[in-house]
This record gives C-alpha cells, sequence and structure tokens, in this order.
C-alpha cells in the first residue's frame, strides 16, 4: 500500500505540475492553436446576457449552440457581428470588439415588436405627477382639487385625495413639491382668493392631508425635506432658510440667512450663500464647513460661460450625492459640480437622475448625457437627436434609457462598442408626463386615444 | 532521548522557540486569510490566479485521498471476516524465538471517565467481555475523576459487580484532582490509572512486554475481533514494543440518534483515519487506540498537561525512541458516540466545542518542533516530513473550507471594473464549477461508502431514512465551514495569544 501510496503521490504531482499551468493559461485566454501554424495564442470572449434570456446567438450568419445568457469564448482578437433573435422580439444586432485577454461584456433588453398596454384606470386624465422612488404617482384629472387622485402602482388601487363634500374639492391646485424617494407631496392649492398649503401623505387613505397654511406666511421660493424625514421640512423665503415642524405646525425661522440656494440630505444642508460662499451646515443651522469659499465660485461670474450668473440671484437646488459630491443646478439648467467646483452644462439641463454608482444621467431639450463624478467630473452626451425630451428613466440597471421626446416613448440602449441602438416605442397623450418603475418594470402612461392611465411591459419579468 | 514533553517549566530561550511556534499556525492560517482576502480587492487578478491554482490543488488532493477511502475501505472489507483466533493460533504453532505465545499476552484497557453515565460506559465493558480474545486476559481498568459525580461512582460500580467476573480483573482507579504539575486533562487521569496498572503487573510478576495497552474513550466499543486482531498485529510486528496500534473509529453506537450534521462530521473523521492508515509512515494516533505497555512505561506515560493526549502520546514515543517508533494500522473497527447533547443547537455546541479541542492537537506543533531540534538519531527528511505534516494539516483544517467557499469567490463578487472586463473574470468561476462539480463525484463515493460502513444490526429505520442520510452529505460546505474549520482557527487562535485550552467532556447521551 505503501509503495502505491508514494506512486500515485508523484503521478498526482506531475498531474499538477501538467494541468497548472494549462488552466492558469486557459483561465487567462490563452489557447492551443492546432494546426500549421500552431502555438498559443491569446483569446477574448463575449459574455451575452439579454431580457427575456434564452434569445438565440449568431456569430455573423452562424447560430452559437447556446442561448442567451452564455459566454462566447476563445474568441481571437477582431470585431464579431452578434445578433440576438427571440420570437416576438425585436432582432439585436451589433458589432462587438474582441481584445487579447479581455471580456466583451453585453446586457440587452430586447424591445417587444408590439407592446400590448393594460388599461389600469379610466380617462380622461390630464397628467401622472410622479413621485419617483415611491409606490405613488398622483393622477390630474382637471384643474380641481377633487380632480387629484392617488395612485399606489405596485396594488393598482387609486383613490380620491379629497372627496366632494369637503370644502376644498374646488381648489385648485398651483404648485406642487415633491422629493425622490418621500411619500409626500406639499401642494399649494388657490382657495378662494387666498393660498392654501397641504400636506399630503400617500399612504394615507383616511386623512390624506393636513392644513400646513400656517407654516407659510408667504409663498416659498422652495421647498425641501429629507425623504427619511416624516417631522421636518425646509423652506426658503427670501434668502431666509426656515425650518417647519409639520407636527406641532411650529416655525423655526431664520435657520441660515441670505441663501440662494440649498439642498437636505440626512441631517446635512449644503446651502450656496448669496457671497457666493457653499457652506455646510446641520439640519439645527449650525455651520460645519466651507466647502468653497467666494473666490472659487466668483471666476465663474466672468466666465463666458456663465455670464451673469451669480449676478442674476437666480435660485440654485443643491443636489448633495455623497458626502464629498453635490451638484449646483440653477433656474435656467446651469450644472455645476462641487467638489471640486466646475461648470459642467451653461444651460439647459432639464432633469437628472443618479445613475450608481458614480453617475448621474442628465438630459437638455435635444440631448441626453452621463456625467461621471471624479476628480475631473465631465459631461459625457450619449445622444443628441432628441426633439423635446421632457422626461428620462434609466431601465435595465441603468444599461438603457427610456425617453419621453415630446409625446413619443424612446428607449435607448447603451453600449459600450458604438452609438446606442434606438427604438420608437409608442405614443402617450400630448403634453401629459409618465412614469417608470424599474421595480415593476412597468411604463405608466396615459394613452392618447382617451386619456385612460395604461401600463406597458418594458422591462419583462424576471 | 531524554525530552519532557510539556510547554511548562521551560528555560528562557526554550520558552521563548515555543512561544514562537505557538504562534506560527495560528499566524499563517490567519495571512492566508487575510492576504488572500486583501488580495481579492487589491490585486484580484493574481488572487483568482491563485485561487484557480489552489482549487486545482484541492482538487486533486481530493482524487487522491478518495482513491486511497477506497482502497481502505476494500481493505477493511476483505479483513473484516477474516478468524483473526485462527491466525493467533497459526502464530503461536509456527513457535518462533523471538515471537511469544498469544496466550502469554495481557491486555489492559483503561478507560477514563470524568462525567460520562454508566449508561455510555457499559456498552464498551459488555463488548470487552464478549471478545473473542479470551476476556479472562484482559485487565480493565476505569479512570475515575475524583470530582466525578456519585451517581456516575455508583454507576461504575454497579458495571464492575456486573462484569468482573469476565476478564482477569477489573480494577476503578480514582485519579485525584489538583496533583501537582498536571492540568484537568484525561492525559493525567489515564496516566494515574497505568501507574496502579503497572504496580498491578508488576506485583503478580507479569512482564511489560507481555501486556498490550489500549486507551479507550468511555463510549468505545470494541468489535469482538478487536483484541486477535490486535494481538496478532502486536505478535507479528518485529518492533512490537515501539508501536503503537490504531483501529478504524467509526461513530455508530449512536447514529441514527445524532442529528445529521454531527453524523456527516463524525462519518468523515472515520474516513480520516481510514485514508491515514494507507500511509503507516505518517500515522499518528488517534483517539481510541493500542500500544505496548513497556514503552508506555518506558516513556513515562501520557503528558500530563496536555489535552490531545491521544496524539501527544505518539509523538512523546517517537521522540524518546528518536524516529525509532511507528503506528501500525488495524483494518478493524471500534465504534464510538456521534456527538449529541440532546437539542439541535446544544449538540452545534458539543460538536464545536469537540472539533476545537481535537484541532487543539496543534499544541503538540511546537513540543515536537522543539523535540526534532534535539533529536540527532532522527534523520532530516523524516523530521521535515512529519513537521510539513503535523504543520500543513492543521493549517489546510483552519484555511481551506474558507478559501473554497467565501475567499475563492471574493474577486469576482467584488470586481472591480478592471477587472471584470478581463477573461480571466469570466474563467475563474467556470474553472471553479467545473471542478467543484467533479468533486461532487468524490461526494458520491463518500455517500456510497458511508452507506455500506453503516451498521447492519442496527437499523431500525427505513429505506427512508438511509436516502435521508445520503442527502445529509449536502450540508458538507456549512459542517466542513462552521463545525471544522472554525474550530481549527479557534484552536489555533488561543494557541496564537497564549491563551490555552482546558478539558472539555463531549457530551454524548444514548
Amino acid at each position: 500500500m505503501l509503495r502505491l501510496r508514494k506512486i500515485v503521490f508523484y503521478l498526482f504531482v506531475l498531474l499538477y505540475l501538467i494541468l497548472c499551468p494549462l488552466t492558469l493559461l486557459y483561465a487567462f485566454g490563452y489557447l492551443l492553436k492546432p494546426g500549421r501554424m500552431s502555438g498559443l495564442v491569446k483569446t477574448g470572449l463575449i459574455s451575452l446576457s439579454s431580457l427575456p434570456s434564452d434569445a438565440s446567438v449568431y456569430i455573423g450568419n452562424s447560430r452559437y449552440t447556446e442561448r442567451t445568457p452564455t459566454v462566447l469564448n476563445d474568441l481571437l482578437p477582431g470585431e464579431y457581428d452578434i445578433k440576438l433573435v427571440l420570437k416576438n422580439y425585436r432582432p439585436w444586432m451589433q458589432k462587438i470588439p474582441v481584445q487579447a485577454e479581455k471580456a466583451s461584456p453585453l446586457k440587452v433588453l430586447l424591445v417587444p415588436k408590439q407592446f400590448q398596454p393594460t388599461r389600469l384606470w379610466p380617462g380622461p386624465l390630464e397628467t401622472i405627477l410622479p413621485l419617483p422612488g415611491t409606490h405613488f404617482f398622483l393622477l390630474k384629472g382637471g384643474a380641481r382639487l377633487g380632480d387629484l387622485w392617488g395612485y399606489n402602482w405596485k396594488t393598482e388601487e387609486g383613490w380620491p385625495l379629497v372627496l366632494p363634500e369637503s370644502s376644498l374639492y374646488e381648489a385648485k391646485p398651483v404648485t406642487y413639491f415633491t422629493v425622490e424617494g418621500s411619500p409626500f407631496v406639499l401642494v399649494c392649492v388657490r382657495f378662494q382668493n387666498s393660498e392654501k398649503f397641504l400636506w399630503i401623505d400617500l399612504r394615507e387613505r383616511e386623512r390624506p392631508f393636513i392644513d400646513v397654511t400656517r407654516l407659510f406666511p408667504e409663498k416659498p421660493t422652495w421647498v425641501d425635506w429629507d425623504p427619511h424625514d416624516k417631522r421636518e421640512i425646509f423652506s426658503l423665503q427670501h434668502g431666509t432658510l426656515n425650518r417647519l415642524d409639520l407636527v406641532s405646525l411650529a416655525i423655526f425661522p431664520g435657520l441660515v440667512e441670505k441663501v440662494r440656494g440649498y439642498g437636505i440630505s440626512g441631517k446635512t444642508l449644503d446651502l450656496l450663500k448669496e457671497d457666493n460662499t457653499l457652506e455646510r451646515h446641520n439640519d439645527d443651522g449650525k455651520y460645519l464647513a466651507t466647502l468653497a469659499p467666494p473666490a472659487l465660485l466668483n471666476p465663474f461670474v466672468e466666465s463666458p460661460l456663465l455670464e451673469g450668473f451669480f449676478g442674476r440671484k437666480e435660485f440654485f437646488r443643491v443636489k448633495i450625492f455623497s458626502e464629498d459630491y453635490g451638484l449646483l443646478w440653477g433656474e435656467k439648467g446651469e450644472l455645476i459640480s462641487y467638489l471640486p467646483v466646475r461648470p459642467l452644462v451653461s444651460s439647459g439641463v432639464r432633469g437628472l437622475e443618479f445613475d450608481p454608482p458614480n453617475r448621474l444621467l442628465i438630459w437638455k431639450e435635444h440631448a441626453l448625457g452621463l456625467l461621471t463624478f471624479s476628480e475631473q467630473p465631465e459631461v459625457f452626451w450619449l445622444w443628441e437627436n432628441g426633439k423635446n425630451i421632457q422626461q428620462a428613466f434609466r431601465v435595465y440597471g441603468g444599461s438603457s434609457v427610456l425617453l419621453r421626446d415630446n409625446e413619443e416613448m424612446i428607449l435607448l440602449e447603451r453600449t459600450p462598442y458604438g452609438d446606442p441602438q434606438v427604438y420608437d416605442l409608442f405614443e402617450v397623450q400630448k403634453g401629459s408626463a409618465v412614469f417608470y418603475s424599474e421595480e415593476s418594470g412597468k411604463l405608466y402612461f396615459l394613452r392618447p386615444s382617451d386619456g385612460s392611465l395604461c401600463s406597458a411591459e418594458i422591462l419583462p419579468q424576471r | 532521548m531524554n525530552f519532557t514533553y510539556s510547554r511548562q517549566h521551560l528555560s528562557g530561550r526554550e520558552r521563548l522557540l515555543e512561544r514562537l511556534l505557538e504562534i506560527l499556525p495560528g499566524a499563517t492560517s490567519w495571512s492566508l486569510l487575510i492576504g488572500m482576502t486583501a488580495l481579492s480587492f487589491s490585486k484580484p487578478i493574481l488572487a483568482a490566479a491563485l485561487i484557480i491554482a489552489f482549487n486545482l490543488y484541492w482538487f486533486l488532493r481530493l482524487c487522491y485521498v478518495t482513491l486511497f477511502l477506497v482502497f481502505s475501505y476494500i481493505r477493511l472489507s476483505l479483513e473484516r471476516d477474516t478468524d483473526w483466533m485462527a491466525k493467533l493460533s497459526a502464530v503461536d504453532r509456527e513457535g518462533s524465538p523471538e515471537t511469544p505465545s498469544s496466550e502469554a499476552i495481557y491486555h489492559l484497557v483503561v478507560i477514563p471517565v470524568a462525567k460520562e453515565s454508566a449508561e455510555v460506559v457499559e456498552p464498551g465493558i459488555a463488548g470487552l467481555a464478549s471478545s473473542h480474545f479470551p476476556p479472562q486476559k484482559i485487565l480493565v481498568i476505569i479512570a475515575l475523576e475524583q470530582r466525578a459525580g456519585e451517581a456516575i461512582r455508583k454507576g461504575l460500580s454497579e458495571i464492575r459487580e456486573k462484569y468482573a467476573k469476565h476478564f482477569f480483573d477489573f480494577l476503578i482507579i480514582l485519579h485525584p484532582d489538583g496533583l501537582p504539575g498536571e492540568a484537568r486533562v484525561k492525559g493525567a487521569n489515564a496516566a494515574c490509572a497505568a501507574k496502579a496498572a503497572a504496580a498491578y503487573f508488576e506485583e503478580r510478576k507479569i512482564p511489560f512486554e507481555r501486556v498490550i495497552l489500549s486507551c479507550f474513550d468511555a463510549d468505545t466499543v470494541a468489535s469482538p475481533d478487536y483484541f486477535s486482531c490486535l494481538t496478532y498485529h502486536f505478535l507479528r510486528c518485529p518492533d512490537r514494543n515501539r508501536a503503537s496500534f490504531q483501529p478504524i473509529p467509526v461513530y455508530h453506537n449512536n447514529i441514527w440518534e445524532a442529528p445529521g450534521f454531527a453524523r456527516v462530521l463524525d462519518i468523515g473523521s472515520s474516513f480520516f483515519q481510514m485514508i491515514e492508515a494507507t500511509n503507516p509512515e505518517k500515522l499518528v494516533t488517534f483517539s481510541s487506540h493500542s500500544m505496548s505497555f513497556k514503552a508506555l512505561v518506558d516513556i513515562g506515560y501520557w503528558p500530563v498537561d496536555i489535552i490531545s493526549d491521544d496524539s501527544a502520546i505518539f509523538w512523546k514515543a517517537y521522540l524518546h525512541y528518536e524516529g525509532d517508533y511507528r503506528v501500525i494500522p488495524l483494518y478493524v473497527t471500534i465504534s464510538m458516540d456521534v456527538v449529541h447533547a440532546g437539542s439541535w443547537w446544544k449538540t452545534i455546541r458539543s460538536v464545536y466545542k469537540q472539533k476545537r479541542r481535537w484541532a487543539w492537537g496543534v499544541e503538540n506543533f511546537p513540543i515536537v518542533i522543539r523535540g526534532f531540534l534535539k533529536a540527532k538519531k532522527i534523520p532530516l527528511s523524516k523530521k521535515i516530513r512529519h513537521a510539513v505534516k503535523l504543520f500543513e494539516s492543521h493549517v489546510a483544517w483552519a484555511t481551506w473550507a474558507f478559501l473554497l467557499t467565501f475567499i475563492g469567490w471574493l474577486p469576482v463578487l467584488f470586481a472591480g471594473r478592471e477587472f471584470s472586463s478581463t477573461v480571466l473574470y469570466y474563467t475563474t468561476p467556470r474553472i471553479t464549477g467545473i471542478l467543484f462539480h467533479l468533486a461532487s463525484l468524490s461526494l458520491a463515493t463518500t455517500v456510497v461508502l458511508s452507506l455500506s460502513l453503516l451498521p447492519k444490526k442496527k437499523i431500525r429505520y427505513s429505506r427512508l431514512k438511509r436516502v435521508g442520510h445520503a442527502l445529509e452529505w449536502c450540508l458538507v460546505p456549512f459542517v466542513v465551514t462552521f463545525l471544522s474549520a472554525l474550530p481549527a482557527l479557534d484552536a489555533q487562535t488561543r494557541l496564537l495569544f497564549g491563551n490555552y485550552m482546558e478539558f472539555w467532556v463531549t457530551d454524548k447521551k444514548r
């Protein structure tokens, strides 16, 4: 037994000494090429996944044995025409470059040849008021508060915010304030020649709103709150930042003076002061740090790019993305990053959406771009053929973008290997907003023919 | 060689060396785990390459040990029906002058008891009484701790009353608590009993060379063939007084009563011993085993301050005889209890503590290395072989399961953009997956062997129970990681920080 054990031991040692380097070479993409030009060649691969999965894969005209998701291994460096085909879906084609020892990952969202919208709520409705990051949106059926409905897209239930017997039924909503991830809406309504402010909790059916008018002696320039805070909101009135307590309906005035823009994240307030200082305060208004002195921001006043920018005293929304990174977003769509302070877009930014881990999807009237957070933040314009881009949503983990361009819904498939693929999907009601939820994979929109609320599955259920 | 097998009472330099060697296994294990984790984040390409190389090594080693497990099983099956008494008669008939007659051989069975009840001890005594080898040649000593409760003492006295007539003699030796220089370890109790036995044999003019000692755990049930098989191998061994004899431990006494995870783990221990049995050059005594009583007396009995007395006694003898000591594998089984403490949770705790105690065998490493440095007659190659095996087996025990189940996946799970765009990012899990799939063939072999090793007579359960037992092997990744590798790492960490363990008696219930 001992001798046998020794023989087997040395055999296994030999086997390991042979197999280990071969396995490692294979793992790194090396392949033994047979034939006249035999030898070790470097290869690369394409990792393909699609939604829905199980699509046939073609390399050039040859059909690959496996279906998606799959990995096309042992490819010699070069360009490969890859095509995905699945019944009832539009074929997907792309030229994919393969480099030695590198992987080319592709995550493809296949687009149905025909969408089958589901009618959820009868029309006619005027528009949808989205509450991103929540299970809710508002349905607006007319000019009165009584025409406003809450809607839970998760349970597909709708309910009126006020009943006909309410005195506020005929009030006319003027302004809406919402915060991403918060199920609350602050609505300013005009009622009997005065303005009232209503704090609406969309999770609450019995008593969906409270009258918080006394917290707003004057109309605020802006109202903002942390989505996780149910008690306190912050309003800006004539350059003064106030903290408002929604439970006791108490105002804590003059939290910080001479403010021209602000944003809140947790217990942190980042403020753009009137002297162009960017400061960090806590939610009690206590000064914590200067993020950028006036000297850093003032040069932009002289910049042709932002000429007159700081002279106009316009309001700036401050978007805080992390402790070290935020954006100043002006009323005219200017975008300036802090930290470091750097002008990014001179005007026209209509919307932005965080694209984890370190990017931001932004859109203007005609263009859709990506802003990458880094020490040198910069904007890369993905697509500049929009007519009038109103809304944009990240789809399938950001590998695609859904756009509302006028009344057209467009799906833009991002690819690292060339121009994005653009698919016209369908039309929605003119002038009405839409809502997309990555969680349900559905787009909620108003059908042009009858203004009813419909949903269409953009992301097939996995 | 005059070497004190202990970490106590060392001089300054020796103490420092001992301490450094105590630190080494734990430091190596932690360095491997932390280093590979750090590498997975900082240099994922290098980490992935190392993981592939390691996984392939693990797979080939698994194939290698599975092969010898099968060989060992075949040999165990072939020797199962051997008539050892007939073979003994044949040896006696040969009448070789170097070989004593089997009739001149006495057996001493020492059973250390601390808190085990009579219910646990009795089946083992009954097994001894029904031995094919004449029980009248067996001296049974129950080495009882003084701290044992009154109920245990009473139960053991009743056992003695019941079975004494079968044996040469049946003694209960009380081991006083807190003797100077002793720790609360099983070895101290067994040594106390063995000293009493030495006096007993001297009094009766029975030479120690004719006595074979078996030190059994309280729950050990020897097969009826055990003593005849042992006597045969003892007589056939030219250096019989410089040898230990290691049977295959199986855990069948309460196999169907214990929870599945404990069953899987202990069957794994049996298999480990079966594999080890095929390599007598590196075989070390484990759990219940036998040895020449003369050797035991010569080397000064078991260390009285070492927890892992089963392996320590081998190393003590090996160093005492400067390498001229060996372990002879016996392809005969002795049955013990699977850890069972009543509830699942209590059993998990008991299993964890038992495995940590076993893994505390790492305490032998610094002492053995110190001994090797002093032993001039042991060939260097032997020293290196034993030292590497002792060290590597403990480090592997504490690290491999973590590397295979967790750390090996880190480079892929937390890949940055740079690594995730390489071919290696995709091939690493693929290669690992293939190796794991192939390794399942080894697992299937293990399942088949475990089913065929199950006690035939004790089957009280349906075929469904057997299927359930086969499926229990799916618990292997969990069991090996949390109830084997983790306690081993725990033991090494304690040794690393000089936080020495005390003996803890495993819970065993019937």
